[in-house]
């Protein structure tokens, strides 16, 4: 396993050799890189999505460059699309002199034709998007394949949604289509999130928008992982734990993404420096229930105000998402029985699935489908204590 | 003296670099833990920020306090890394980023090589 050099960095994205290695997602994406396809990196909050493209602009193998770009404040195509193509501007494998020639030629063409593209032109300003066109189906690299990495795309998606109306959404959804199809083969792009992608597409009658896209989908972090990761933070801090302890921690965790595993070690290495010379199972409870004070509403509360916004305006459909978590905060499991029953007490039988895949998108529950009758539980056993403590 | 001593107590703003070190005798685990983390940091990339919460009087500014006075008693660390102290009072005028910016500007301009900052 490539370096990791123990450091625990919570809550922001890990560099260097600060990132705990992911060798089988880096992989996968290089893999389904070389068929020449573009991706959508899929995984819930806080799984490390932003870590691994760090990773691959800072490590790229022969053969690739990788720049990275976040949209995540941004509301307007034409800002996105500027963005988009300052970075493409920045590949070092592009030359200066043939990226001077494209960008003085869109220059020279300054298209103010309203309505190109779908967008209004403001004060003779540039085509961002057109200008995007040119130099994705232009730009040709001998030896390297460019790969954007753009994070946070379906906030910036919501974003314009909310902003403007359904079909401004949908437009600009198609347009970065546009740019997929269009792109030389020497182009990828890599678009990620927080937020699930296809759940909103849905929503927006527009998941055909996404057909260029493969979809990685990224997990947890394996036992083993878990288990190497635990060791290296308590190493380097010094801290001594008994036997079986990171076990224990593991079993308490469940949903082994780094963030959280990070946030009980932290708790670990807060407990050792107030004196505790042995960390042990005890320890680890106290950790688990320091996690979830209201202190630390800042790890978690982003899960309430998700649902809030995804569900703004939909009362019917927020109210039945409340009562899934709510019940499932209080309760093990909920079968698919329960959960229509209570969708039909609420008056919204006909928003269950759509209400379904987002939580089930974005994290929160999951269905255990081993089970007869299949049961569905909360993914994050300490999303659920947070809920129980401060939703209820 | 008695008042003077008394003051300080409860300032740590208001005691000498050397007292505020000589009395730091707790919490040593956490500022060590800190404080290596600032040594040992390349600072190429963003690094791992710190929110230090508790409650009045529990040691929050010592610490911060003993933790600056450690980096500018450094050699490894004193030629490029400059901490910036803002007084609890400095916060009531920071009520936009730029002000906060402004006032980080305003005290690095007391340093002779930011004369022209501010």
């Amino acid at each position: 396993m490539e370096s990791f050099n123990g450091r625990n960095i919570v809550g922001q994205a890990a560099r260097d050799d600060d990132f705990f290695p992911r060798p089988d997602i880096i992989k996968l994406i290089y893999r389904r890189l070389d068929t020449g396809r573009h991706l959508h990196i899929s995984a819930p909050r806080r799984v490390g999505k932003t870590s691994v493209l760090h990773y691959l602009q800072e490590h790229p193998e022969e053969g690739f460059e990788f720049k990275y770009i976040i949209t995540q404040s941004v509301s307007d195509p034409d800002v996105f699309f500027k963005q988009v193509l300052e970075a493409l501007k920045d590949f070092n494998s592009i030359s200066k002199k043939t990226m001077d020639s494209i960008v003085e030629f869109l220059e020279q063409l300054k298209l103010d034709v309203p309505g190109v593209g779908g967008f209004e032109i403001k004060n003779k300003e540039p085509n961002y998007l057109v200008n995007c066109k040119c130099v994705v189906k232009s730009l040709s690299s001998k030896n390297k394949t460019l790969v954007l990495m753009i994070d946070e795309f379906p906030q910036t998606v919501e974003n314009i949604w909310r902003d403007s109306n359904d079909e401004n959404a949908k437009r600009f959804l198609y347009a970065n289509r546009e740019l997929q199809e269009i792109a030389s083969k020497n182009i990828r792009f890599i678009y990620t999130g927080s937020i699930g992608l296809k759940p909103l597409c849905a929503r927006l009658g527009a998941l055909d928008a996404l057909n260029y896209l493969t979809t990685i989908e990224m997990g947890t972090l394996s036992v083993n992982e878990a288990t190497l990761l635990c060791e290296g933070v308590l190493k380097r801090a010094r801290v001594t734990v008994k036997p079986g302890v990171i076990s224990y921690l593991l079993e308490m965790i469940h949903w082994l993404i780094p963030f959280h595993l990070q946030l009980a070690l932290q708790e670990l290495i807060d407990e050792s420096d107030r004196g505790i010379d042995v960390i042990d199972i005890d320890s680890v409870k106290n950790a688990i229930d320091k996690i979830t004070y209201r202190r630390n509403n800042q790890y978690f509360e982003h899960y309430y105000n998700h649902i809030v916004k995804t569900f703004k305006n939909q009362p019917r459909e927020y109210n039945l998402a409340r009562k899934i978590l709510d019940t499932l905060s209080r309760q093990d499991t909920l079968t698919r029985q329960e959960i229509i029953a209570c969708a039909t007490e609420q008056d919204a039988l006909d928003q269950l699935n759509n209400i379904l895949t987002v939580l089930q998108y974005d994290g929160y529950i999951y269905e255990d489908a081993s089970k007869t009758p299949e049961e569905f539980r909360f993914t994050s056993p300490l999303i659920k204590i947070w809920w129980k403590k401060n939703m209820l | 003296m008695t008042e003077r001593i008394r003051t300080n107590l409860y300032n740590p703003h208001e005691q000498s670099k050397e007292q505020l070190i000589s009395g730091f005798v707790v919490r040593t685990n956490t500022f060590q833990r800190i404080f290596d983390d600032i040594k040992n940091s390349k600072m190429i990339y963003p690094e791992q920020h710190y929110l230090i919460e508790g409650q009045r009087g529990m040691g929050k500014t010592t610490l911060l306090l003993r933790l600056a006075y450690e980096v500018e008693n450094s050699p490894g660390l004193n030629q490029w890394l400059i901490p910036v102290i803002l007084k609890e009072e400095a916060y009531y005028g920071i009520t936009k980023l730029y002000k906060l910016w402004e006032e980080v500007a305003r005290l690095l301009s007391y340093k002779k090589e930011f004369g022209d900052l501010y």
